[in-house]
């Protein structure tokens, strides 16, 4: 008996140790929740789609495309070098500076009472530059953290990093987009604390944060509103409390093993943003607690294997990138599954890969486009590439000669 | 099964040489995947298939809801001009229809026996005031015409139709 | 990952990295706790669900569907009451206010819109429903009642035809405004207005219903009244689940079908109906009577006509003097007078104590009890026929017959006739009129032999009188023809109650008798072509302004064809200050009888009757 777990154990350990192990689960479980979330969103917005679109397939079709100029995004980012890769951080600094400043302008549009989109004429043209600014940060600061890596024990050096990627939260959240800022905020913080930032740098940053949610709450009532409605769960049942409500409703009444994909009660109009921010609400109603657990387990996968990918990179840049990544996923995930479940007040973020919207789905697989390329570019993994590659060929060569 | 080396991530491995049978790397293994995703499609496979046809379902509920609702507003209509022809038919109604056109009535009937075919009776004329009761051309709550009578039952006027408040 | 060295000396600005391997781990741990701790909480929602949050995500509505009420025809299915679909709209100001959206939520755009919305939605109502404007806007803006809560519920318009309501409902939401109701609310119709409104009643408002949340209406009257429950059928319920976007397919889905109002066929003839209506009308204003009443039914009991005046329109009942609603031929009491000569010269013809040329010696006046009865014209002793007491109506006489009965076999050949308990026609509150048994005085006897001391509602008398019109048969009057559920099965009816009272001969005898009075009032009923018996009736009535004999109970009865009769007509008025039957009610009769008879084909008379002496 002990042969065999010795065996298990053994081969657990082998599967650890191969190379291409993280690369692989990372587009394993990317691929997973990707599919998931295409089917989730076909079924959570039919109802929306077909009562007042008069086509239930409307947001899914959407959603597919979108999907598909994401993932080619993603393979073209995987495939970079990090030269490129690098390259690209201050265009993509600036360029989302300038689009969420833009959202101020005439060319904004508002959507559902936010005013974080910008358009460019046709309807094809509106996205959420917010999402793309996530994207900014994490390529830029990984950039310029990478740049000033022998340096960073000066504090000095961190400013230009903070002003960078901080300032850009800033605008996010002039943009009243809160949950987006903090979260920017989050993969920001980590970042810097897997970078190695110095205690002092971590303190003042807290000190800072304590003094922008007080700022944040006196400025908009309504974010207070959310949380006291939070403390008080059955105050406002058909106000401030009926999404949370109906989250907790929908998650319940899937039980253990779901109503059936396509079957949620909730979408039909009793629950906001079944398909958007409350996804995880009709995937717990519709896949049961399966369902919760796998997309659960999925994200925290990825966060494992993207973590082991940060820490076998041989380059900076590569490292900071990858727990940029792992920190958006993971961060934004587990935050949006805390709402849906009522642990956290109401923050309006959506769960990545799987809620519905063409400019965070393709921000997000841009990102694992990114991760998959730092794992493709660590040496062992690079090696075990090329050598399939050419064993694949040295295999065909000896199976067609006979 | 050859032996199983424990590999440290940090160390290279060393290149194994080509070997045509297996060409597996000796220090860590990658378990054959063709099962868990063959059992994985099958099972996206079957998901889009329930998706797609609890959504035709879905389609169909709001198509039934919609003609349903049609189904409703016809016969409603239908009471509703049925109640409106009701009022033509009215004895009120038929007799002042009856002298407007000059008609009078005439209560001296021939009657035609059946199967025999026998007449009785001679059709006498009349002079217009045997039955004075219809023939003094009654007047009509509203005298309305025919088409008043349809414009009245498809307005909202409580009045003509019911006066329960 | 090594610290690098600092060339400088320790300043504020210089401080030691953390170690990227140890944070990151830690990290990772923290994420995958945060992991764990949402998977359990998971677990503890949708495994456990202590909360019961399951059961409350399906909240299944039940929605009722109401039972259609039923329609009542006359006997050629021409409509006298029916219910026509009709839509209450309601209004919530609470949801108007914010026009539906969740406040916080709401732009510039949806602030401003939700704003207009009163005003706006105010005016579509005016220009749809008519009405008044600052009403409509009042309701529509007031979100607090009077406690000061919120006020979720404003009736804007109580009874709205359905498809201008749809119009309504189109406009409202291609506008995009939420907020508004439909309840159904049918309304019930009376299309002939007058004609039958004393017997088929009217519709009122029943407050124990409205709070059970039941349609609010119920029979007040008449047929109405009577036949609630059947006519009201059984309203049914849809059980399922709502959403804002409707019924949720594969939801929970249970319909109970409502069980619809039954349909019911009357014996009236509508036609004749207007025409008794306008004739009775006539003779009332003529004589100055307090009201009158008009029934004419086959010898078989069937109630071709039955006429009130004044009467009132069912669908303003609202309106309705009350003093003319209610069903006089059913409740009102009175003592019918020499009409009831008739019942008594029956009995003793039957009884073979006379026949119509028996001859009778009668005085001028006769004993009874303490005090003298005479007759309405003054003589000494004449030789009358029976008939010639039937013709002449000589109280003194009818009382010398009469004395050969009994008082058992008088009071059975009355109770036979149906006097002294309800027809049983199914018209609520029917009353019995009063027959004294056969206990009673011989003054009362004799008294109920010429038609006072005794009291009798029209239905009554008239059945009684066709009794002997029928061949000796008494049929109890009905309304109802026939009955049939919304699909078209055919319910029972309640059948009259068939007795033979006097033999065929007898009835025989005093029809020739009543045809022989036609013709002696020759100038008074002549309805051409035809023959006829009757009899007239002047009942007096005291006045309670003198406490003298003043008043007049006018009546009179016609029967045709006389040789084979199938029509039987009673006209009773009230209260006129003078005259008699014959000269108020007898051209009712008359002319009633002129049209009804060539309207149901009957052959103008060809025989001649026989002439019956008088006096001997």
């Amino acid at each position: 008996m002990s042969d065999q777990s010795e065996k298990d154990t053994a081969l657990w350990r082998t599967t650890l140790a191969h190379p291409l192990f993280d690369y692989r689960v990372v587009i394993a479980t990317s691929a997973v929740l990707l599919t998931l979330g295409l089917m989730m969103v076909i079924s959570a917005s039919s109802v929306t789609a077909a009562a007042q679109l008069h086509d239930p397939y409307y947001f899914g079709k959407r959603q597919i495309a979108f999907a598909v100029v994401g993932v080619l995004g993603a393979v073209f980012l995987a495939r970079s070098s990090e030269k490129f890769t690098r390259f690209l951080g201050l265009p993509a600094l600036v360029v989302a500076a300038v689009l969420i400043a833009l959202t101020l302008t005439g060319f904004g549009v508002e959507i559902g009472g936010n005013r974080n989109w910008v358009q460019f004429g046709p309807e094809f043209t509106r996205f959420q530059p917010s999402e793309f600014a996530k994207l900014a940060i994490v390529l830029w600061g990984a950039h310029d953290l990478a740049k000033r890596s022998k340096v960073l024990t000066d504090l000095r050096h961190w400013a230009m990093f903070l002003a960078g990627t901080l300032g850009l939260v800033g605008l996010v959240f002039a943009q009243k987009d809160a949950g987006t800022a903090l979260i920017m905020a989050a993969i920001v913080v980590i970042v810097a604390i897997v970078a190695g930032a110095p205690w002092r740098l971590l303190m003042a940053l807290f000190v800072a944060a304590i003094g922008v949610v007080l700022l944040m709450l006196k400025m908009a009532p309504f974010r207070l509103q959310r949380i006291l409605a939070y403390l008080d769960p059955l105050s406002d049942p058909y106000g401030m409390n009926l999404q949370p409500r109906r989250g907790i409703q929908a998650l319940a009444s899937g039980g253990w093993f779901g109503q059936g994909l396509g079957s949620s009660r909730q979408k039909w109009g009793l629950l906001a943003e079944a398909h958007n921010d409350y996804i995880f609400a009709i995937i717990g109603e519709e896949l049961g607690l399966i369902g919760t657990l796998t997309v659960i387990f999925l994200f925290a996968a990825l966060a494992f294997s993207g973590m082991r990918i940060a820490l076998k990179s041989t380059s900076h840049f590569s490292r900071h990138v990858a727990v940029g990544v792992v920190a958006w996923m993971t961060v934004q995930s587990f935050a949006n599954v805390a709402v849906a479940t009522r642990m956290i007040p109401v923050l309006g973020i959506p769960l990545p890969m799987i809620s519905y919207g063409g400019s965070s789905l393709m921000a997000n697989l841009f990102a694992i486009g990114l991760l998959v390329g730092c794992a493709r570019r660590e040496p062992q993994a690079a090696k075990a590439l090329a050598q399939q590659r050419t064993k694949a060929r040295r295999q065909a060569v000896i199976k067609v000669s006979p | 099964m050859s032996a199983v080396e424990y590999a440290d991530v940090v160390v290279p491995h060393k290149p194994v040489p080509l070997r045509a049978i297996s060409g597996r790397a000796a220090s860590s293994r990658w378990p054959k995947a063709t099962f868990p995703i063959a059992l994985l499609s099958m099972l996206a496979v079957g998901m889009i298939g329930q998706l797609l046809l609890q959504t035709k379902i879905q389609e169909q509920g709001f198509e039934l809801a919609g003609l349903q609702n049609e189904a409703y507003e016809l016969s409603a209509q239908q009471a509703i001009l049925q109640a409106a022809l009701d009022k033509q038919f009215t004895p009120q109604q038929l007799a002042y229809s009856a002298s407007q056109l000059g008609m009078v009535a005439n209560p001296y009937s021939t009657l035609l026996v059946l199967p025999t075919g026998e007449i009785i009776g001679s059709g006498a004329k009349v002079r217009g005031n045997e039955v004075p009761i219809i023939s003094k051309a009654p007047t009509l709550p509203s005298n309305p015409t025919a088409d008043d009578g349809v414009r009245d039952a498809m307005q909202v006027n409580p009045q003509t139709l019911g006066g329960q408040p | 990952m090594s610290k690098p060295r600092s060339t400088r000396n320790n300043s504020i600005w210089q401080a030691k990295l953390g170690q990227p391997y140890t944070r990151a781990t830690t990290l990772l741990v923290l994420l995958i706790a945060f992991a764990v701790v949402l998977s359990v909480r998971c677990l503890y929602i949708q495994g456990f669900d202590p909360a019961g949050n399951a059961a409350k995500a399906l909240e299944p509505v039940s929605l009722p569907l109401p039972a259609t009420r039923g329609t009542i025809t006359d006997r050629s299915g021409q409509v006298l009451a029916e219910s026509v679909p009709a839509i209450r709209l309601t209004a919530d100001p609470t949801i108007i206010a914010t026009n539906g959206m969740i406040r916080e939520s709401m732009s510039l755009a949806d602030r401003l819109k939700a704003q207009a919305g009163p005003g706006l939605i105010a005016g579509i109502l005016t220009t749809h429903l008519g009405g008044d404007y600052q009403t409509y806007y009042d309701k529509l803006s007031t979100t607090k009642n009077e406690a000061g809560g919120e006020l979720r519920y404003t009736v804007l318009a109580p009874s709205i035809l359905t498809y201008s309501n749809l119009d309504l409902q189109d406009k409202l939401s291609d506008l995009g405004y939420v907020g508004f109701f439909p309840e159904q609310a049918p309304v019930r119709n009376y299309p002939n207005g007058t004609l039958a409104a004393n017997i088929l009643g009217y519709m009122v408002y029943s407050p124990e219903l409205d709070q059970e949340g039941k349609y609010p209406w119920t029979g007040g009257d008449g047929l109405e009244l009577s036949l609630n429950a059947q006519l009201s059928g059984i309203d049914g319920e849809e059980i399922f689940e709502a959403s804002p976007y409707g019924r949720i397919p594969m939801g929970t889905s249970v319909v109970t079908e409502p069980q619809e109002g039954i349909s019911y066929e009357l014996t009236l003839d509508l036609p004749l109906q207007y025409m008794q209506d306008q004739r009775l009308a006539e003779a009332v204003k003529n004589s100055r009577a307090k009201f009158g009443m008009a029934i004419t039914m086959t010898v078989h009991g069937e109630i071709l006509a039955i006429s009130s005046y004044p009467t009132f329109d069912p669908n303003s009942i609202g309106e309705a003097d009350s003093a003319h609603i209610g069903i006089p031929a059913a409740r009102f009491s009175y003592e019918p007078g020499s009409v009831q000569k008739l019942l008594t010269m029956a009995a003793v013809v039957d009884k073979g104590i006379v026949n119509p040329h028996s001859r009778v010696v009668v005085p001028g006046k006769i004993e009874s009890g303490d005090s003298y009865i005479n007759d309405s014209w003054r003589h000494d002793t004449v030789h009358l026929t029976a008939t010639g007491i039937l013709v002449r109506s000589s109280n003194v006489g009818t009382i010398t017959l009469s004395r050969q009965l009994s008082k058992e076999e008088l009071v059975g050949y009355l109770e036979g006739f149906g006097l002294g308990s309800p027809t049983g026609i199914g018209l609520p509150g029917e009353e019995s009129g009063f027959l004294p048994d056969a206990s009673m005085s011989g003054q009362t006897r004799d008294n109920i032999s010429f038609g006072q001391g005794l009291s009798v509602t029209a239905l009554q008398e008239v059945a009684a009188v066709a009794t002997i019109a029928n061949k000796g048969v008494y049929v109890s009057p009905r309304l109802i023809r026939s009955a049939t559920t919304s699909s078209g099965t055919p319910v029972d009816v309640p059948s009259p109650t068939v007795r033979r009272v006097i033999s065929e001969e007898a009835s025989q005898q005093v029809l020739s008798m009543m045809e022989e009075l036609a013709q002696e009032h020759s100038r008074n009923i002549n309805v051409k072509g035809y023959r006829v018996g009757t009899k007239s009736g002047t009942a007096q009535k005291i006045d309670p302004k003198c406490g003298c004999y003043r008043l007049i109970i006018p009546s009179y009865i016609g029967v045709a064809p006389a040789e084979d009769p199938y029509l039987v007509t009673y006209v009773v008025l009230d209260n006129t200050p003078g005259g008699s039957g014959t000269q108020w009610a007898a051209p009712v009769v008359q002319d009633i009888l002129q049209v009804a008879l060539p309207r149901y084909g009957i052959a103008p008379s060809t025989a001649t009757p026989e002439d019956l002496p008088l006096f001997w």
